[in-house]
């Protein structure tokens, strides 16, 4: 394995040295070759003090590299901290609204789509891509963030435990929304009730105002206390109802409990699936709080951007739409994928994936799940070759799929070429994860 | 049952000649061999008239040198009734000639069925001036515009830059005649405005000004029948790589293989079902209005949040027939090809079942 390829799987392992070392030993003997996202500061700084220590085999080198930056990170990291802590407080007093989005899934969608619903009125400012760590956030603060900006929507990430309360207490939120609870970063935080813990520091950090948050409706089950929720059952306050899916986009009714008149008319968004319309909920949750009209984030959402690789189409030729969901999924998110998948018109249906990554001990059974649900949701399913393939091959036999309707691939690129053959006009094709190098 | 002789007709002298290649050969290929006797006719940039079996293939039009083609035959029409060969013909034309009534004409002296629309109706949708006073008189929803010939441009500048400046920034100068995008300017600022209305009459002595309208995106739909019933299509959204939809993005993207039909589009175009439903019962409206028949598409510009829709032209001969909103739309290309010639054979079956002459004694009593 090349050192270049260690350095990029370094940095997709947000330089956490048990992750990275993880997958090195996953991968032992592999002859991937994979280029870093970006070569930034600290990876050049790494890659440059690791040539010192030619002596040593590579995996050392850059280990020991690594943590010869940390006492010059950690100084640059808190001079970054107090520089965004202080700018952040002046434009609070000027009027600066902050809000914070966590959960497992879903939270870069709804940013998205916060910031095209309120930039008709108001001055938006999100934390681009994926952007979710302290250093990261405190760096869009210090870099992008003005006097002029009257909202600041930012993702959390959770990393490590204590995460999410160290980033509230740090941007002291206005408002927060709490998308999906999932098993997602059950390696990095060693379970799924860790995940929980985590994640409730959010609504914790609004206990002494519960009106100031609003949160998905599948993590009540989670939560103790009462909380405004957003979803599609009839429990939550806001719901999303009578949804229809096309290729031109979904149609959908909202209903909000205190609100009878509200759920008359029905609302168009381009973006696909029912779990993108009740991440439109939200919006309409803060248009009341911030004082823009209901009416008019209606209308912004008919003009809804797609979203990179969240269920973003391309639209080939002879009806065939292909939908790329592959940046992020997990076991929970990918019942949405597939319910879309199902939705959808389409003379065959198939689904490209590598699995799940992060799942820590529950992998072969998430995994073989996944393999048996598949049998009755897609006509050919495409796997990019991983940890998890044989998995979900397993899965999928034993619930009588058809192991000729399995193609296995070593990228998502060559199981397209795979399943090529079996595209037909009309046909229907969703990338469900797979696309971090790290795994591939 | 014996197999029809279906002229396909086009090339022809106009911008969008290569577009018609496209168009022609894409029509050629999908016809159903066992109905139809394909006779290819294209006519070359200078204007002349050839037909031959090479011509139903796109590799041809690749490798051959067009000033001189080999091994073709030239191709005449009759205008007597009756005199040629052909049963049936489908114009692929686009662009000046061809799309704007002149080969209509012809084929209509001939009695030689084709899909339509009309000589008028070609001529005047072809126009975008006069397709426009036709929307303002039957009250439907448009840009802003101006018009103005090269003599009132050179007679009184400021007059039409005073009335162009009326309809605000950003704005679009197109020539009157021509389709694709071939010719069209958009300005963002006043100094370009001179120069580029120049450059515009440099394809046209008429020229229009259309204003812009924020916030919209342009939809599609293509109309198929004649004056007895109509069809709406699934809508399209062409995806805009650039400024607006230019020739490159209609034509050029999709590469050599894939043609027309896979430049980048979103088919159906992202509106609701109600506003969907509206653009296709206006576009059947506006079939009707300009007495269209054949296979037609209507450019749109939309608001999806207001869904206020805003007519922008009618092309009568669209680009790859628009085969790609009818597959979509549950028609395959070939049996869309089969409703066009049953529509070419009613359109003159209607023609010949009017009253166009009768026994007159007018000339016995002339003198000189």
């Amino acid at each position: 394995m090349t050192k270049k390829t260690l350095l990029a799987v370094l940095q997709q392992s947000e330089y956490d040295l048990p992750r990275w070392r993880e997958w090195i030993k996953l991968h032992q003997g592999s002859l991937l070759d994979i280029q870093p996202a970006a070569w930034s500061l600290k990876l050049k700084l790494i890659q440059q003090l690791s040539s010192f220590f030619f002596f040593l085999p590579v995996v050392p080198a850059i280990s020991f590299a690594l943590w010869l930056t940390q006492p010059g990170e950690w100084l640059i990291r808190y001079r970054s901290y107090r520089q965004a802590q202080e700018r952040l407080r002046a434009y609070r007093h000027q009027g600066l609204k902050v809000i914070a989005i966590g959960g497992s899934y879903g939270k870069t969608s709804t940013k998205h789509i916060l910031r095209h619903t309120f930039s008709s009125q108001f001055k938006v400012l999100i934390t681009p891509k994926s952007i979710n760590t302290m250093l990261g956030i405190a760096q869009v603060i210090t870099r992008d963030l003005q006097p002029e900006h009257q909202i600041f929507i930012v993702e959390l990430g959770e990393y490590r435990p204590g995460d999410i309360k160290k980033l509230c207490d740090f941007l002291q939120p206005d408002y927060g929304i709490l998308t999906p609870i999932g098993r997602q970063h059950l390696e990095i935080l060693g379970s799924f009730e860790n995940v929980i813990t985590e994640l409730s520091a959010l609504p914790a950090y609004f206990s002494f105002d519960p009106e100031q948050v609003i949160i998905h409706e599948q993590n009540r089950a989670h939560l103790k206390q009462p909380m405004l929720t957003y979803g599609t059952s009839q429990c939550s306050s806001l719901k999303v109802q009578n949804s229809r899916v096309s290729r031109a986009g979904t149609e959908f009714t909202v209903s909000w409990k205190d609100k009878p008149a509200f759920a008359d008319q029905t609302l168009f968004s381009p973006l696909f699936g029912e779990h993108q319309a009740v991440n439109t909920l939200p919006a309409f949750w803060l248009a009341q709080k911030l004082g823009q009209g209901e009416a008019s984030v209606r209308k912004r959402i008919a003009t809804l951007p797609f979203i990179h690789r969240r269920h973003e189409p391309t639209f080939w030729p002879q009806n065939v739409l292909i939908l790329d969901n592959s940046y992020n999924t997990n076991a929970d998110s990918v019942v949405e994928s597939l319910k879309l998948l199902n939705q959808l018109e389409a003379t065959r249906r198939f689904i490209i994936t590598l699995g799940f990554t992060e799942t820590g001990d529950a992998s072969q059974q998430i995994h073989q799940e996944l393999g048996r649900t598949l049998v009755n949701q897609s006509d050919y399913v495409g796997l990019i070759k991983g940890p998890a393939t044989s998995d979900i091959v397993v899965g999928f036999t034993s619930n009588g799929g058809d192991e000729s309707h399995i193609v296995i691939g070593p990228s998502q690129a060559a199981v397209f070429k795979l399943l090529q053959p079996h595209i037909i006009p009309g046909s229907v094709l969703v990338y469900e994860g797979g696309y971090q190098e790290i795994y591939v | 049952m014996s197999k029809r002789r279906l002229a396909v007709l086009f090339g022809g002298i106009s911008v969008e000649h290569e577009v018609s290649v496209i168009t022609g050969v894409q029509l050629m290929n999908h016809a159903n061999p066992e109905l139809y006797e394909v006779v290819p006719v294209y006519i070359d940039k200078k204007g002349q008239w050839w037909t031959g079996t090479p011509l139903a293939d796109i590799s041809y039009f690749q490798t051959a040198d067009l000033a001189a083609p080999a091994n073709l035959k030239p191709f005449f029409l009759n205008p007597n009734p009756g005199s040629n060969f052909i049963d049936v013909a489908v114009l692929c034309f686009h662009g000046a000639y061809g799309e704007a009534g002149n080969i209509q004409g012809l084929l209509e002296l001939a009695q030689i069925p084709y899909q339509g629309p009309g000589v008028t109706s070609s001529a005047v949708a072809f126009d975008k001036i006069m397709t426009r006073q036709i929307l303002t008189a039957e009250q439907v929803t448009q840009t802003p515009y101006v018009w103005f010939t090269q003599q009132m441009w050179t007679d009184d500048q400021a007059t039409q830059l005073a009335a162009i400046e009326k309809l605000g920034l950003p704005i679009f100068i197109k020539p009157a005649n021509g389709g694709s995008t071939v010719g069209i300017e958009k300005i963002k600022t006043s100094a370009e405005l001179v120069e580029a209305v120049k450059r515009v009459l440099q394809y046209d002595q008429r020229v229009l000004v259309e204003a812009e309208i924020k916030d919209c995106i342009e939809v599609n739909v293509s109309v198929l029948g004649n004056s007895d019933s109509q069809l709406a299509s699934i809508t399209e959204q062409p995806i805009k790589a650039d400024e607006f939809l230019s020739y490159a993005d209609k034509y050029e993207r999709g590469g050599k293989k894939s043609g027309m039909a896979s430049a980048t589009r979103r088919i159906p175009a992202p509106i609701s079902s109600h506003l969907s439903t509206q653009l296709q019962e206006l576009a059947k409206k506006l079939f009707v209005m300009f007495d269209c028949s054949g296979v037609i598409r209507i450019d749109f510009f939309v608001d999806p949040s207001e869904e206020t829709i805003f007519v922008v032209e009618l092309n009568t001969i669209p680009g790859s027939m628009s085969f790609y909103l009818w597959e979509a739309s549950m028609l395959p290309y070939p049996e869309l090809i089969d409703k066009l010639v049953a529509i070419a054979d009613r359109n003159l079956a209607e023609r010949q079942s009017k009253i166009s002459s009768f026994d007159s004694n007018i000339l016995k009593h002339q003198t000189t």
